[in-house]
């Protein structure tokens, strides 16, 4: 009798779920548009499978409907999960193509009122031998606060031209909806979205002989702060820093870090408000070269005192130095920087230092109460990265003063 | 469960399986084939789910499972994938 009755049931539930995952397929097959798809396909990854899979009932087989009941929990939990990615994949893909559709630039600007325009900063950057192109990243955070105060204390040569880049995510914005793009043609406190934090801190940073223009600009604050460092031809990025949250330093994850992967110029993390004291790290490689060369050529390090390091793994032994040993070879190392920097007048010291290089470097910036860290980094990248790790990457979260991160640009997809 | 119930539901849902192929070789781009092969997955697992009920034994819903755990892993994988690859220009 019950065994009847268990089987009429399962029955029936198996014809529903067959029915709902028809009616899913028959609006998927429908449908061209994702977000339509995703409405209809829930009716087959949700209801459609768990019907079918709670018909196990009418089997009257423990092994069965334990099975069944498992498949079912774990893909109520899964469809869920699935669906949610893909709509969010979606929302941006399309948001990115739908603002631009010459598909060139996959973000909106708008530009904020300045005191100079976009061409003059263009005209002013083009002027002085030794002028600058920067972009300065500001999210509205304490850290982009920073990063502001920074860009407004250093003593940029004349024709300096510097973009104040606002990245702001497609939900951040407040229209109603999330696939219209900004209007570049008004003004940004005409579309809800005022921004008296960055209008307020290009007024901070100009000053005569230097172009300032702000811009909002829509989409992720990486892509966003690499394609407008790779337009303007950037020499340096200025971006804040932002505290990790717990998981997110268990899998080595930081914004800097991955506006450090994306960008094509150097890129300052900034946590000091200015750069008196300028520790520059060295360990031979081509990429600590080419952050000497900066050092000495830029004229923002004209007044800075530079303390030259290298870190060498092992402790000095007893007897003096074998010429061949890796001690021996640093101080080669650290004194070819040193006389780098001295021909192009700069104030150096210099000390080879001994431990783990992330954690040493960063205790030794904190003991000088040194103002900025000089890195070279060799753009390591997912893999790479999580299986030898990065020293700069380490003294990037280790470190509580700035950090001027030195590495190739990331290789394009051809 | 009536046998001819059980059979009818099996024949079915390999015809559903059919028209979930024709899903993924009609979408138009990645994430459209993402949502496809997530679809298809799950018509998968329904056809394994209701052979089972067919034969009366359980081990084909737990290659269902096995098959569910794959499903998400890959559809995580690739939507990840679209998301961290830069715009080539």
């Amino acid at each position: 009798m019950l065994e009847g009755l268990l089987g009429g049931v399962g029955a029936i539930l198996l014809l529903a779920g067959c029915a709902l995952a028809t009616i899913g397929l028959f609006g998927l097959l429908l449908k061209p548009d994702i977000f339509e798809q995703l409405h209809v396909a829930g009716l087959v990854t949700g209801p459609g499978i768990v019907l079918v899979l709670l018909a196990s009932i009418g089997t009257a087989s423990a092994d069965i409907v334990t099975s069944a009941v498992v498949v079912a929990a774990f893909v109520l939990v899964t469809a869920s999960i699935s669906t949610h990615v893909i709509a969010q994949t979606a929302v941006r893909r399309y948001s990115e193509a739908q603002s631009e559709p010459t598909g060139r630039h996959p973000v909106a600007r708008a530009s904020v009122p300045t005191p100079t325009s976009p061409e003059a900063v263009d005209r002013l950057a083009d002027g002085g031998a030794r002028a600058m192109r920067v972009v300065v990243g500001h999210d509205g955070s304490a850290g982009a606060e920073q990063a502001a105060r920074l860009a407004a204390s250093i003593e940029w040569p004349a024709g300096t031209g510097i973009r104040i880049i606002r990245a702001a995510a497609a939900e951040e914005l407040p229209s109603v909806d999330v696939l219209s793009s900004v209007d570049s043609r008004l003004p940004i406190s005409d579309q809800g979205f005022d921004e008296p934090a960055l209008r307020a801190a290009a007024h901070h940073i100009e000053r005569p002989g230097i172009g300032v223009e702000a811009a909002l600009v829509r989409g992720d604050a990486a892509d966003v702060l690499a394609d407008e460092a790779t337009s303007f031809g950037a020499d340096l990025l200025i971006t804040g820093s932002r505290r990790r949250g717990f998981v997110q330093s268990l899998v080595g994850w930081s914004a800097a870090g991955e506006i450090v992967d994306r960008a094509p110029c150097p890129v300052l993390v900034a946590r000091s408000t200015e750069l008196r004291t300028v520790m520059l790290t060295t360990d031979g490689s081509a990429q600590s070269a080419a952050a000497a060369e900066l050092v000495a050529r830029w004229p923002i390090f004209d007044l800075a005192r530079i303390h030259v390091v290298t870190v060498s793994g092992e402790a000095p032994p007893a007897r003096g130095l074998g010429a061949g040993s890796p001690a021996a070879a640093a101080h080669r190392t650290i004194d070819a920087v040193a006389a780098l920097l001295m021909d192009a007048g700069r104030d150096v010291t210099r000390e080879v230092l001994h431990g783990r290089p992330g954690s040493r470097i960063a205790e030794e910036a904190q003991a000088r109460s040194i103002d900025l860290i000089v890195i070279g980094s060799r753009g390591r990248t997912g893999l790479g990265r999580t299986l030898l790790g990065s020293v700069a990457g380490d003294v990037l979260a280790a470190a509580s003063c700035s950090v001027l991160i030195v590495a190739p640009p990331p290789r394009r997809p051809s | 469960m009536p046998e001819l119930v059980v059979l009818a539901a099996f024949g079915w849902c390999t015809l559903l399986l059919a028209a979930a192929g024709l899903l993924l070789l009609r979408a138009p781009d990645t994430l459209h084939r993402i949502l496809a092969l997530d679809v298809l997955a799950t018509i998968l697992i329904m056809v394994l789910t209701t052979l089972s009920y067919v034969h009366a034994v359980a081990y084909y819903i737990d290659a269902a499972l096995a098959l569910a755990l794959l499903s998400i892993a890959a559809t995580l994988a690739a939507t990840l994938y679209i998301t961290r690859r830069r715009q080539p220009r």
